[in-house]
């Protein structure tokens, strides 16, 4: 019995690991995160970063994905997967419009 | 008392001819006494470090001896200017021969000497712009002016070391540089402590399409140099309230003074500096499409149907520039001076875009030197991953390529 409830905590402490080594980084705030650069030169497409999706994410109801592994598109390659520090910084902005877009210029 | 007089009118005699002597060194030469080896360049002013380290080695080359005589200004005057033919009229710079008497320990850290243009000015062989000539005009370029694509040039968001921002957003600095005063944005309000360039510089027209805020419409006090935009903000009187913006290079020989922004920009979930850390020099959220504010400098010269320099001079620039190889062979590495002078070269890039502003695609240049780059910036080694090599040491896999086995 001790060795079923041992071996059922290491089974959930492995799969909250993963749980944290799979996630893109939700953090919020401006907060910086000095990460270690990537150990492969860095190349797109061969960015383990740390997880993520590959795109498509939404379309089916499902959440979009926070980082793409194998970004081909602007918006894919600007939100790739990445171990370089990140800032996420929500600044307050009066006058945003309503629906969060912006005004014209003056 | 004979002595005295004697004495009295030698000294006088002696500073006569030192001042009769610096008044003939101070006359600067004519451009074109300068010999059969100069290059006449208009370039922007981002490029004069990169011009005069390259042309301090050029001009002693015994492969391919150079003297670049250059002009400085902003990238739209000079797309004008090498589109419409204009000839330079005003005083060069030069780069000095060591034993040139007007420039006697010139080195590249001190300002260039100066020469006088012929009568009627003198014809640009190369213009340097930093941005897409589409940020100037919409004319096409005339049939013989060639567009080559070379290093990339970043731009960044500036702060004053004592103050306490770190990043910002597109979003942000919309409100900020589009709105000024009224932006009422935290705190970059205050439109006398934003320090802007003018809108014929690179620095601006790029930054200007990375948030939507077309140049004319910059809130802010513009500055002419890019060293007196850097001291306006390094010394601003309110750390807090003050910003700018400035050629990567630049602020990265001046972190000392300045920090560079981390940036977010439109529809990007988080931000980034230009480099992997805000400490690091490798360029690596640059070079793989995290940070969007760059541009890669366009060199316009004559070329032929193949889109080659047919100016043997401007070639051999180019060529030492792009990494390619140069014949005959230079005495040292051109990428060297460019990756030491903050630049990017097009082979250590892994995205493109084809206008200020527009859209990343990914990119694989022809002939890749990441590692090579990695390896030279400051602080800098090469990747994991990446293996040195030479004719003694091939690879066992991809190309031998500046020292270092390349994938691609």
């Amino acid at each position: 019995m001790k060795k079923l409830i041992a071996l059922a905590a290491l089974g959930l402490g492995m799969g909250a690991l993963s749980l944290v080594v799979v996630a893109c980084d939700n953090s919020s705030g401006d907060t910086p995160h000095d990460n270690p650069p990537p150990k492969d030169g860095g190349s797109i497409g061969q960015d383990t970063g740390t997880g993520g999706n590959d795109g498509g994410g939404g379309t089916d109801g499902s959440p979009a994905p926070d980082c793409f592994t194998n970004p081909k598109t602007h918006f894919e390659i600007i939100n790739a997967c990445t171990d370089a520090a990140k800032v996420d910084k929500k600044p307050a902005l009066p006058l945003l419009q309503p629906d969060g877009s912006l005004p014209p210029l003056p | 008392m004979r002595t005295r007089t004697f004495v009295t009118g030698l000294t006088i005699a002696t500073i006569a001819i030192v001042v009769a002597e610096r008044a003939a060194f101070a006359a600067p030469p004519a451009c074109s006494s300068l010999g059969p080896t100069v290059l006449t360049v208009e370039s922007g002013d981002t490029q004069e470090p990169l011009l005069k380290s390259l042309g301090a080695k050029l001009v002693v080359s015994a492969a391919m001896p150079i003297t670049l005589v250059y002009n400085t200004t902003g990238s739209c005057t000079l797309i004008n200017d090498m589109t419409n033919g204009t000839k330079l009229a005003v005083a060069l710079k030069y780069i000095p021969l060591p034993n040139d008497p007007n420039a006697v320990g010139w080195d590249p850290t001190k300002p260039s000497p100066t020469c006088t243009t012929d009568v009627g000015g003198n014809a640009i062989d190369v213009a340097i712009s930093a941005l897409f000539v589409a940020s100037c005009t919409q004319t096409p370029l005339p049939a013989g002016l060639g567009a080559i694509e070379g290093p990339v040039q970043a731009y960044t968001w500036i702060v004053p070391k004592a103050s306490a921002q770190k990043s910002t957003t597109a979003e942000e600095m919309y409100f900020t540089f589009g709105f000024g005063n009224a932006g009422q944005v935290t705190p970059w309000s205050d439109e006398t402590f934003m320090s802007i360039r003018p809108v014929t510089k690179s620095t601006l027209l790029t930054l200007a399409a990375a948030i939507n805020v077309p140049a004319a419409k910059w809130k802010g006090t513009p500055f002419d140099k890019s060293t007196d935009l850097l001291n306006a903000v390094a010394n601003a009187t309110s750390p807090d309230k003050a910003i700018g913006i400035l050629g990567g290079e630049v602020a990265d020989a001046n972190r000392d003074k300045v920090t560079v922004l981390a940036y977010q920009a439109y529809k990007q979930k988080h931000g980034y500096w230009p480099d992997s850390t805000s400490t690091s020099f490798d360029k690596r959220n640059l070079r793989d499409g995290h940070y969007l504010p760059w541009s890669p400098t366009v060199y316009l010269t004559a070329v032929d149907a193949q889109n080659v320099p047919t100016n043997a001079k401007a070639k051999y620039l180019i060529d030492l520039v792009l990494g390619n190889p140069t014949t005959p062979p230079f005495e040292s590495e051109g990428l060297d001076v460019v990756v030491a002078k903050g630049l990017i070269p097009d082979c250590a890039m892994k995205v493109k875009r084809t206008f200020d502003g527009g859209d990343l695609s990914l990119y694989t240049p022809a002939a890749a030197c990441g590692c090579y780059y990695e390896s030279k910036v400051p602080q800098g080694a090469a990747p994991a991953g990446c293996t040195a090599c030479s004719t003694t040491t091939p690879c066992a896999t991809g190309t031998c390529r500046h020292g270092y086995c390349e994938v691609q």
